[in-house]
């Protein structure tokens, strides 16, 4: 049974393209074929985080309006043969494309594979019209801050108006460090206003930023906490029940004698 | 490609000019193709002396005949000799005729007067830009944007997005940059793209042309204008 998965926020910069590149090859990774669709036209970013840029020849519009078939549009990424994208548009703009056919386009990847993955726009104009059409649940990015927490909100009330019920959450970006301070909402606080479902919570990481500029998403390492979290989210998307991760023991050894020693800095 | 799709293509060569005819189309349909070319084209054909080609399909001697009777009455030109690829016309005459005519008047006359067209400033990711002739982009092309010729293209900057040469099909195009760094490159119906790793930027000017099917990328030498081809 494959299901269609909407990746948003409402607002930009929260991660959504980076979410939608390690849920990708997260679910390849456990051996899922899937496809990652990006919804971004005009703006398009998800083939430049898995490094496919190059590859491009064919796009989601070329498809739509018929001027190539839709297998020849597939990129088969690099490392995992069952993971796919299909790249956006970077010439046109959001309205090339109807809700209708994304609908049409989102049921004929579905039955080629088991997942589908939609990497959303920012905004709540056509290109989120566009990208929610077809999907069958709604995964929402937000980073624990003011601001994209009311755009989160915001995003919630529309996908329920368009009666897409199954939505979860990801906090992004989270500094246990802040935290602790009382400088940043937790986890908790975040869920507290959205009161949804968590899918996942993923930890502020320099390793994230690194390994999206080499073009290869951070869930493929799986020493670091940040590409574990990841992983977890896959299973969970997946139906497995998956214990959440403490997100605490990447403190650095001296930052444990600091806090044994009760210094703060 | 489009230009298959045409019956009948008039192209300048040295010499004079040659029809490249479509294979399977029936000769009445060629000749009233051949014919309004002709009709269009009298101001450009201009009142040379010319040697006519035929490709892509054998013609009889009557056919050539009548093609020959046809531009007579319709332009200026006149024609002095048919080149066969399979039978060359070595006579003294023709020989004397062509060195003549090499020396005087052709070039002049069958080249287009629209080569290229300048384009100042860059081109930035989203931005397109499609020409029917060559084209000279004096700026960038950053990843993303994108270029379209039907003739070559040459860019006096940093190629680092996706560039197309002899967008109808023309293998002989070629694109050069300053900065050679692109997406992809295609020229006539072959793509390429980019090694996953790029080395460090090179600075320095860099040819991509087709060599046995492939687009290879070379440093720009001395000679290599001499290969170069014009192309509209």
């Amino acid at each position: 049974m494959s299901e269609c998965i909407v990746i948003t926020s409402g607002k930009g910069g929260v991660g959504k393209t980076t979410t939608s590149a390690n849920i990708g090859i997260g679910l390849a990774m456990l051996g899922k074929k899937v496809i990652l669709l990006d919804a971004d036209i005009g703006l398009r970013n998800l083939d430049v985080v898995l490094g496919l840029e190059n590859r491009i020849v064919y796009n989601l519009v070329d498809v739509v309006e018929g001027n190539c078939r839709l297998k020849q549009a597939l990129i088969k990424d690099k490392k995992f043969p069952e993971l796919f994208l299909l790249p956006a548009a970077q010439t046109r703009d959001k309205d090339a494309v109807s809700p209708e056919q994304m609908k049409e386009l989102c049921e004929n990847l579905k039955e080629d594979f088991d997942y589908v993955i939609i990497d959303c726009p920012a905004g709540i104009e056509q290109g989120f019209k566009n990208a929610i059409a077809g999907a069958d649940r709604a995964i929402i990015v937000t980073t624990p801050e003011i601001s994209a927490i009311r755009d989160a909100d915001r995003i919630i009330g529309l996908l329920e108006a368009n009666e897409m019920k199954d939505h979860r959450l990801i906090v992004n970006r989270l500094r246990t460090d802040m935290i602790k301070r009382g400088d940043m909402m937790s986890v908790e606080d975040v869920i507290d206003i959205l009161a949804i479902d968590l899918i996942g919570a993923i930890p502020d990481d320099e390793n994230i930023v690194i390994s999206t500029n080499n073009g290869e998403p951070i869930v493929i390492n799986q020493d670091v906490l940040s590409g574990k979290a990841y992983l977890n989210i896959c299973k969970r998307i997946m139906g497995e029940d998956v214990p959440y991760l403490d997100l605490n023991v990447n403190v650095s050894f001296f930052k444990k004698l600091r806090n044994i020693m009760g210094i703060n800095n | 490609m489009d230009y298959m799709n045409e019956l009948v293509l008039i192209k300048g060569n040295r010499y004079g000019l040659n029809f490249i005819m479509n294979q399977d189309a029936d000769f009445e349909a060629l000749l009233s193709a051949i014919k309004t070319k002709l009709t269009d084209g009298k101001k450009f054909f201009g009142n040379a002396k010319v040697s006519i080609g035929f490709e892509g399909r054998s013609l009889s001697e009557t056919q050539q005949e009548s093609v020959i009777q046809m531009i007579h009455e319709l332009t200026d030109m006149e024609v002095f000799c048919v080149v066969d690829d399979n039978i060359p016309v070595v006579s003294s005459e023709s020989l004397k005729a062509m060195a003549t005519l090499t020396k005087e008047t052709m070039p002049k006359q069958v080249f287009p007067e629209e080569v290229a067209v300048f384009h100042q400033g860059t081109l930035r990711s989203g931005q397109e830009l499609n020409m029917d002739t060559g084209i000279v982009i004096l700026g960038d092309i950053n990843p993303g944007a994108k270029v379209t010729a039907k003739g070559n293209i040459v860019i006096l900057g940093s190629l680092k997005g996706y560039a197309h040469a002899g967008c109808d099909g023309e293998r002989q195009a070629c694109v050069i940059a300053l900065n050679m760094q692109p997406t992809q490159i295609r020229i006539g119906d072959v793509i390429a793209r980019s090694p996953d790793k790029f080395e460090k930027s090179r600075t320095v000017a860099q040819i991509a042309f087709i060599e046995d099917e492939r687009i290879v990328i070379d440093h720009i030498e001395g000679n290599t204008h001499k290969d170069f081809k014009i192309l509209n």
